[in-house]
């Protein structure tokens, strides 16, 4: 079931403000969506919190 | 995706029994349904039953709310509502049953193809966002919704936008974060903040300087003093070239070179064989050995620790006899169990035997030295040494004095700049010493030679600002992460808001064509253009047309269930209300009372597809006379009410409140 296309945008346009990959709005929407399923139960979140630091660039990196 | 209500029944609970089917003949539900209840039937609890079985919420009531939904009077001990949906023409069923002797209710589903009936909650995933209750109350609810998103302090507009468009995920992933980090930042140790990583920073900074410096004062002093010594050396040998007449003193000075070397050695040697001996305490005094040695006999006489270990007591437990004779009963065996507690441990009695051996193990050999005795021995045998050592460096300097001043005026300057040499070498060697040493025992405050000890600084601070790096790293991606999600809210929420202005805006306009009204802004409420309020007719049209404008983002269609939609609205608001909602939405389904009827049925009927009538009452002595007039075929009884399905019946039914 698809996130609204209006918070699925705003996710990305927030990411890109911030010059962040598109990776971390990707593994943002995943986790949201997840949530949003109750599919996210409390073990598996510790999964979505690393995969989604893992793309975090430092700002001084980010491209 | 669509959703429809195909029906619902319940049994045992305090509205009547009752299986309500609002499907065709066709399994399609009908475009309307108009439910006709007298106040009293349990319309408020029908609704929450409702909630409670598309919610799943009902496994979460407590006693006294699964005991509430009982029949007042009634003993029964279960009761169970269901309620059917169609979603995109497929049946899914939410079932729950109450066990009012435990106060407790248990969830089911059906899902034809997935199983069949299982226990618990669980739709299909797709559908379990539009389940949550704060999304349910959109399109189950009774009529005062349409007027609360009018009201600022409701903030039901914001509430429902943030319902359907799940915004409410945005804040739940950024809690989770702040969870997530609380966790992280608990279990690591040392600093967290950026001023204190800066300050470990140039710690490490100076340290790694100071190595540098002193590695170069190294290389520079070894460099020099091996100068300083070939100097020395040189000037040795012109010496010894000067005075190679002074044959037999010569000759002299090298036995007392090697008598003053030998004893070098022995008084190294001496002296390591003493520090060796003083580690062993027993050495240091004999009234230490002595002590020790009573101190075991006094063990052994005792016979300890084997005579009071735990594991004697519990062996004796055992025994027919007790050690004294005495015939072992039961209250004796309890109180050595007792008791028991109270002597050595299994560990502690291995601590005991293992000091017993060790005493045992330094006893000296029969006949020989005590350690005390030895250590006494290594003592003299030093001083021996020491004085060996002294007597020869005084004849290596009385007969280097008199071949120095035997050799003239040269040989003595040269010997006053051997002695710089020397000097320097010496100064030079203390730095090289002092650099190359441990540093294992430095004062507060003392300055730092020693690269070793620097090292062991250098790889602190270096593993503490790995620690902090990490750590503070952590913080700053997990405030970068919630600023990109606190963004995302905004841009969303404003997306959305205007995407619903204008869809609404457009909506109004044709449905209010003859009395046009226009949304200003959704502020948390609804605020209409130019005007505080409008009429109720034009409030309640725009209350709905927002809500069913909302519903269908996203290609999704909801029934709009509605208790008491128009109240006690005059006949034209119910006119036109009654014209917009059926346009509205797929499938409308409606509690009302029979003062509800006029000119707001009508109109629904009017704009509906086609239409499904149903009254519903209890029985009761009040309602009796409603028997008699029954439309034959066309209803169905049970104990405790009756359900017709009759247009007629609905339209002459005259009853407002049950009696």
């Amino acid at each position: 079931m698809a996130l609204d296309a209006a918070l699925e945008s705003a996710i990305k346009q927030a990411v890109e403000e911030q010059g962040q990959p598109q990776a971390v709005a990707q593994r943002l929407l995943a986790w949201i969506e997840a949530l949003g399923q109750g599919n996210a139960a409390p073990e598996s979140q510790d999964g979505f919190y690393s995969r989604l630091f893992a793309e975090v660039v430092n700002p001084g990196d980010a491209t | 995706m669509r959703i429809n209500i195909a029906g619902w029944s319940c049994e045992g609970l305090r509205c009547p029994d009752v299986d309500i089917d609002l499907r065709k003949a066709d399994g399609l539900p009908f475009h309307v349904a108009f439910l006709q209840m007298p106040n009293g039937t349990g319309k408020t609890t029908t609704l929450d039953l409702l909630k409670a079985a598309l919610s799943g919420e009902a496994a979460k009531w407590d006693e006294a709310m699964v005991r509430g939904v009982r029949r007042r009077g009634d003993e029964n001990e279960t009761g169970s509502f269901k309620v059917k949906l169609l979603v995109d023409g497929r049946p899914l069923t939410f079932e729950i049953d109450f066990d009012f002797e435990n106060g407790r209710a248990l969830c089911y589903t059906t899902r034809p193809g997935s199983g069949g009936v299982r226990s618990g909650w669980f739709p299909p995933p797709e559908m379990r966002r539009f389940l949550d209750i704060s999304f349910l109350n959109l399109f189950v609810f009774n009529g005062e919704l349409a007027n609360k998103l009018f009201v600022p302090e409701e903030g039901a507009a914001e509430g429902a936008i943030d319902a359907l468009c799940q915004l409410y995920l945005l804040e739940s992933v950024s809690d989770q974060l702040d969870t997530e980090w609380n966790k992280a930042a608990k279990s690591r140790a040392g600093p967290k903040t950026q001023a204190t990583l800066e300050s470990l920073q140039t710690k490490l900074g100076e340290l790694q300087a100071r190595k540098t410096k002193l590695t170069r004062s190294k290389e520079k002093a070894v460099a020099e003093q091996a100068a300083a010594q070939a100097k020395s050396d040189e000037l040795e040998e012109k010496i010894r070239e000067k005075t190679v007449g002074m044959n037999k003193d010569q000759g002299d000075l090298a036995d007392s070179r090697t008598r003053e070397a030998k004893a070098d050695g022995i008084v190294k040697e001496a002296t390591a064989s003493l520090h060796q001996a003083m580690r062993l305490p027993l050495a240091l005094s004999p009234i230490i050995g002595k002590a020790l040695d009573d101190w075991k006999d006094q063990l052994d006489d005792l016979k300890l620790p084997e005579v009071t270990s735990a594991q004697f007591f519990t062996d004796l437990q055992k025994k027919d006899e007790c050690i004294c004779g005495t015939t072992m009963t039961e209250g004796m065996r309890i109180q050595i169990g007792v008791m028991s507690k109270a002597v050595l441990s299994t560990a502690e009695n291995g601590q005991l035997n293992i000091i017993k051996g060790d005493i045992e193990k330094y006893r000296p050999e029969p006949g020989g030295l005590t350690f005390n005795e030895d250590l006494t021995q290594k003592l003299a045998d030093l001083s021996a040494a020491r004085r060996e050592q002294l007597e020869a460096q005084q004849d290596v300097r009385a007969l280097r004095r008199k071949i120095i001043e035997a050799g003239g005026d040269q040989v003595q300057e040269w010997e006053a700049q051997q002695k710089e040499s020397d000097e320097t070498c010496g100064r030079l060697q203390a730095l090289i010493d002092a650099i190359d040493d441990a540093g294992l025992n430095l004062r507060p405050g003392e300055e730092v030679y020693s690269l070793a000890k620097i090292q062991r600084d250098i790889d602190e601070a270096t593993a503490k600002i790995t620690e902090a790096t990490n750590t503070v790293e952590l913080r700053r991606k997990t405030t970068l992460i919630q600023s990109i999600l606190q963004r995302a809210e905004e841009l969303a929420r404003r997306t959305i808001k205007d995407e619903l202005l204008i869809a609404c805006n457009e909506r109004l306009k044709i449905i209010l064509a003859n009395d046009p009204i226009e949304l200003e802004a959704i502020d948390g409420h609804l605020k209409l253009a130019g005007q505080d309020r409008g009429s109720e007719a034009q409030m309640l049209s725009v209350g709905y047309t927002f809500l069913m404008t909302l519903l269908e983002r996203g290609d999704n269609r909801f029934p709009l269930l509605v208790d008491s939609p128009v109240g006690k609205m005059d006949g034209t608001v119910r006119r036109q209300v009654g014209r917009l909602i059926p346009d509205l939405c797929s499938q409308f389904v409606t509690f009302v009372i029979n003062t509800e009827r006029a000119d707001f049925v009508s109109s629904v009927e009017g704009r509906a597809t086609d239409a499904l009538y149903l009254t519903f009452f209890r029985k009761t002595d009040g309602t009796r006379r409603l028997m008699a007039n029954l439309p034959a075929g066309n209803y169905a009884e049970n104990d405790s009410g009756v359900l017709v399905s009759d247009e007629a019946y609905f339209d002459s039914f005259d009853m407002e409140d049950e009696e």
